[in-house]
């Protein structure tokens, strides 16, 4: 009787934990909402600087995941795959940019470019990354790519290796095994990683305001265009733009959860 | 070839043109790992494959030729059957078509086009991975348990059709093949060479008979049933080697073997015959030199026509008989009987 009312207390805590979490991100989502008048929401909308930031964002950030999921799918795949002298130190070298905050990770790709001969020279003769949209998908990239390894290295630890043996011994080589058999197998898994990586490029803050900057009609990407609205207190702006970044994630994050499930991504 | 702490060791055989290996042995002895050391998705250390005559040690397994079915099949999920099959002819096009076609008309699993692979049966799993293997033409067909997870009487059946495909396909395409399994009645239904592993290692190859007949370890004689009897080499008189066991002396035959060494005498239990009486029961044995030892039934048992039977004769000897034969001699545990074997039909090993 007593461990049952133990369970049932602790049930009773739990769910209210649970509870204040969802209240808590509707009751922000609400009063931004009512803070809004919603002609002045669709104004903001349509004005140029969020329909540019809306674009910007878009194509970075496919750019950005487009760049990493060619990366890092081979690369997860070797993680998964391959033993080697050093694995540990490269695995944990690839999880810097995840526990590094953001706002690191520009700033050491900022003194990259701007104060290392090779950087210097990359920026000036080959691609302008420097407060220019290039350094919108490097700082998206940096972010998002080992983000995708770290969630597809699981998806091809569940395929059994033994497909593509089989699959040489039928007359096609590695490459082909992986192509033909491997990744139509982790299609799901990656195409859920992909999605999420999306998701985390569109949000990019840290990175990019330290490496590509925040010029208005340049380098303004929606979150960039956030910061910009609420330093000039511009609360209407900074809130459609909200609501605009709430629909877009709210929307991946269903598409992706229902992919990433079927594809063994712990999501 | 080593795999965490284990490692292929003494690995010596061929395999004639056209010929099927039984590959034996009790599990983790290293059989799926010599397989795949032979289809070449796993490198060797150190010695030589050669397949029709060519070295294979470092080629590719794509460029080895070599048909491998695996033990749970590993049909491709993402893909229908006919495309499973026409993998191995690379793509499923107008060209390759009529030959995934024909070599489903074949194995008969022509009802199975454009059918997924997650609801066939164990054997019709077992036939698409075969045709998926034969459709590249390959020089050897591995075969690793294909029946495994598959119940007695299915499997038995299963096997038989597959020694028909085999026969066929041998004979067409002059096909060699390895057999693995841990299973002799499969081992011998499938092969007519036999290798038996141990351990990393091949301790015996040959054809059945000279493997029933004369077992080159203790190992070996064990793993086929035979009875083990440990003792002493005494003397050799008529040709024949002696031992003593338990006290009982036992004629045998051997290659180098020095008297007052330690032997092992290994006997088939399907190589001795009981009787009431001291005197040779079997006509055509009496001409022979025999081993007689007198002892008491301690146990039998009757599976279908074969009767096993433990005889108690200062250790425990066991044999196998035709049910119609012990009813015929009418014993029973308890019983004084002769258990009488020739002394050609008794291997004396060193131990």
């Amino acid at each position: 009787m007593t461990r049952l009312k133990e369970i049932g207390t602790f049930k009773l805590i739990s769910g209210a934990c649970l509870a204040f979490l969802a209240l808590f991100i509707l009751f922000i989502i609400f009063a931004g909402s009512i803070f809004s008048d919603p002609s002045n929401l669709v104004s903001a909308f349509l004005s140029d600087e969020v329909q540019f930031a809306i674009a910007l964002t878009l194509v970075t950030a496919t750019i950005a995941t487009i760049l990493a999921l060619a990366v890092s799918i081979p690369a997860a795949y070797v993680l998964s795959r391959s033993r080697f002298p050093g694995k540990d130190l490269v695995d944990a070298l690839i999880n810097i940019p995840i526990a590094l905050p953001p706002v690191a990770l520009g700033t050491a790709l900022l003194i990259f470019f701007t104060n290392t001969p090779l950087g210097v020279f990359i920026d000036n003769s080959i691609v302008k990354f420097v407060f220019e949209a290039p350094g919108i998908v490097l700082a998206q990239f940096s972010v998002i790519s080992v983000l995708a390894v770290r969630l597809m290295k699981p998806v091809f630890d569940g395929i059994d290796p033994r497909y593509e043996k089989v699959a040489r011994t039928l007359g096609h080589n590695e490459l082909d095994s992986f192509v033909r058999v491997t990744l139509p197998l982790a299609k799901d898994g990656v195409f859920g990683a992909g999605v999420l990586a999306w998701a985390r490029a569109m949000g990019e803050f840290g990175a990019t305001v330290t490496l590509a900057g925040a010029t208005r009609f340049k380098t303004e990407t929606l979150p960039i265009a956030m910061f910009l609205n609420l330093s000039v207190a511009n609360l209407e702006s900074t809130m459609a733009i909200i609501l605009i970044l709430l629909g877009l994630t709210i929307s991946v994050l269903l598409v992706s959860r229902k992919i990433a499930y079927r594809g063994g991504i712990p999501y | 070839m080593r795999q965490g702490g284990f490692a292929l060791k003494k690995v010596s055989f061929d395999v004639a043109d056209g010929e099927c290996l039984a590959l034996v042995g009790p599990n983790g002895s290293g059989k799926t790992t010599l397989l795949e050391c032979i289809a070449g998705i796993r490198q060797i250390e150190s010695g030589t494959i050669d397949i029709s005559g060519i070295e294979a040690t470092h080629t590719a397994p794509e460029k080895r030729q070599v048909g491998y079915v695996p033990q749970d099949c590993l049909l491709f999920p993402h893909l229908s059957v006919d495309q499973n099959i026409a993998f191995g002819a690379r793509n499923l096009d107008a060209q390759t078509a009529p030959r995934v076609e024909e070599m489903m008309k074949w194995l008969g699993i022509t009802h199975l086009i454009n059918h997924g692979t997650k609801d066939l049966s164990g054997g019709e799993k077992q036939k698409v991975a075969l045709a998926r293997a034969l459709i590249t033409r390959p020089k050897i067909l591995l075969l690793d348990e294909p029946f495994s997870a598959v119940d007695r009487p299915s499997r038995t059946r299963l096997l038989g059709e597959l020694r028909k495909n085999l026969d066929e396909i041998t004979q067409t395409l002059n096909l060699t093949s390895i057999y693995v399994t841990h299973d002799l009645a499969d081992a011998q239904l499938m092969g007519g060479q036999v290798a038996i592993m141990n351990n990393g290692s091949v301790e015996q190859v040959g054809p059945w008979d000279q493997v029933i007949q004369t077992p080159s370890s203790p190992f070996v004689a064990d793993f086929m049933g035979f009875n083990i009897l440990h003792g002493k080499l005494t003397s050799k008189e008529d040709g024949f080697w002696v031992a003593s066991v338990n006290g009982q002396s036992i004629r045998g035959v051997g290659d180098n073997l020095t008297v007052g060494e330690g032997v092992i005498a290994v006997v088939r239990p399907q190589a001795i015959s009981l009787s009431l009486e001291r005197d040779i029961r079997k006509p055509n044995w009496r001409h022979c030199q025999c081993n007689v030892l007198e002892g008491s039934i301690i146990a039998m048992r009757q599976t279908g026509s074969v009767a096993q039977i433990s005889v108690d004769v200062g250790f425990p000897l066991n044999l196998e008989m035709s049910s119609d034969l012990a009813d015929e001699l009418n014993v029973a545990v308890g019983h004084d009987v002769f258990a009488q074997f020739r002394a050609s039909e008794v291997s004396l090993l060193c131990a």
